[in-house]
């Protein structure tokens, strides 16, 4: 079961989990995030007799699974566990703008991603998405100033909390 | 072409593999937390100072245990050799519940199997090592949720060591987290109350003015934990009921004086 669900993808888990991290605007490497999903779906298959409805279910996975990894990610960035390099390759993109290397990149995702849903939302839209901050003032019906301020508290966490690994990238 | 798309569809499917590898560690190390938390049902201090350590029946855990057994061996994967011994034995004969907890957290480390360290320690007595791990636990930065239960587990272990001001201090940073458990606040009321500490009386008559008990599982869950609070003050040492006390049973209301009215 585990085959199929890797190879085509017939219960849609691919886009549930884009949905999930675009709503929740949280930075993860989604590959793995699908990984485990199809991996904890297969292990819980012969559980499921047809309810809830199956998008709900691979739903509620997809949601069960964010909230474990986003866990992970934060206790092993608390702690002094290394991170494989292979496990970081997804965050080379952004990292890059941000003068960071890949490893760094995943510990700073792991502090942002425990922030609060508006601060990230901020960041997301006006640093990454690159849309117009008096767009956004309109669109949320709130003050320019106040949103500008979320994305840098966001900004200050990523750097701040890359800060240790980008020195040893620089020494090296 | 055919060959570059098999190797990315077998790289695909080893990290697949190593994934449903993390799911079958995670499932087997739940399974022995539960364990550890029923092993802790069975102590007096496991009743009195263990709480919001979720276990159902033994059945229950049977059913699952098996269930992640055979998909293991079905999967290839490797099963903890406790499960299997666990499966077959009375839970009177299970090992002491550290030992369950220290093998969860071998299968993987995190904050909550930490915590569940801790209260097996508090169950077979030792609060002083209790108390070190959640210090040590609270110093690494855990999530609101974990950080929560610590407070929570921290405060149990120090009225358990008769340490009640710095206990009602850790309440009373559990009762603020946000959906904290009303049982917390029971809690603080009741240590509180005993020992006259008029901020935390405070601090717990407001939140559990808003409690509903007419609710039935809050009625539940409001019962048990007032059982337990009164089973802490049984066992400290009897002063004479003060005045805060008296004042809250016979002029308070609701959940604050039914927690007074217990401590009589």
């Amino acid at each position: 079961m585990l085959a199929r669900l890797v190879h085509g993808d017939p219960l849609g888990v691919r886009g549930a989990v884009a949905s999930r991290l675009r709503s929740g605007c949280v930075l993860l490497d989604a590959d793995r995030v699908h990984l485990r999903v199809i991996a904890r779906i297969a292990r819980s298959a012969g559980r499921y007799h047809g309810r809830p409805g199956v998008d709900e279910w691979v739903d509620s996975h997809v949601l069960r699974i964010l909230g474990e990894v986003i866990r992970e990610d934060h206790e092993a960035a608390r702690g002094s566990a290394s991170i494989e390099k292979e496990a970081c390759d997804a965050f080379t993109a952004l990292a890059g703008p941000l003068g960071l290397d890949p490893r760094s990149m995943r510990k700073a995702c792991a502090c942002f991603n425990v922030l609060s849903l508006a601060d990230r939302a901020a960041f997301i839209d006006l640093v990454l998405r690159n849309r117009s901050l008096d767009d956004l003032a309109r669109e949320l019906g709130e003050g320019a100033t106040q949103i500008a301020r979320r994305a840098r508290r966001a900004l200050d966490v990523i750097l701040e909390a890359a800060r240790p690994l980008a020195g040893a990238k620089e020494s090296t | 072409m055919r060959r570059e798309l098999d190797g990315s569809k077998r790289s695909s499917l080893a990290a697949a593999m190593r994934e449903l590898a993390i799911v079958h560690r995670r499932d087997q190390a739940r399974l022995l937390r539960v364990a550890c938390a029923l092993v802790c049902t069975r102590s007096r201090l496991g009743r009195l100072y263990v709480a919001g350590f979720a276990h159902g029946p033994r059945i229950r855990w049977d059913r699952a245990c098996a269930e992640e057994i055979e998909s293991a061996g079905a999967d290839d994967f490797q099963v903890d050799p406790l499960l299997p011994r666990l499966l077959g034995l009375s839970s009177e004969l299970w090992p002491r519940a550290t030992s369950l907890a220290e093998a969860a957290l071998a299968l993987l480390p995190c904050h909550e199997g930490r915590i569940d360290l801790a209260r097996a320690k508090i169950a077979e007595a030792d609060a002083p090592g209790a108390i070190g791990d959640l210090r040590e636990l609270l110093r690494d930065g855990p999530l609101p949720d974990v950080r929560g239960a610590a407070l929570e587990a921290l405060a149990l272990a120090l009225e358990l060591e008769g340490d009640s001001r710095a206990s009602i201090a850790c309440y009373g940073a559990a009762a603020q987290q946000s959906r904290s458990d009303p049982r917390v606040c029971v809690a603080l009321l009741a240590l509180a109350l005993r020992v006259e500490d008029r901020p935390g009386i405070s601090l717990a008559a407001r939140r559990l003015e808003a409690l509903d008990l007419t609710v039935s599982g809050s009625r539940l869950r409001f019962d048990r934990a007032l059982k337990a609070a009164r089973g802490r003050a049984r066992r400290a040492p009897r002063d004479e009921i003060g005045w805060p006390i008296l004042e809250m049973a016979f002029k308070g209301s609701g959940a604050c004086s039914e927690v007074a009215r217990g401590l009589l």
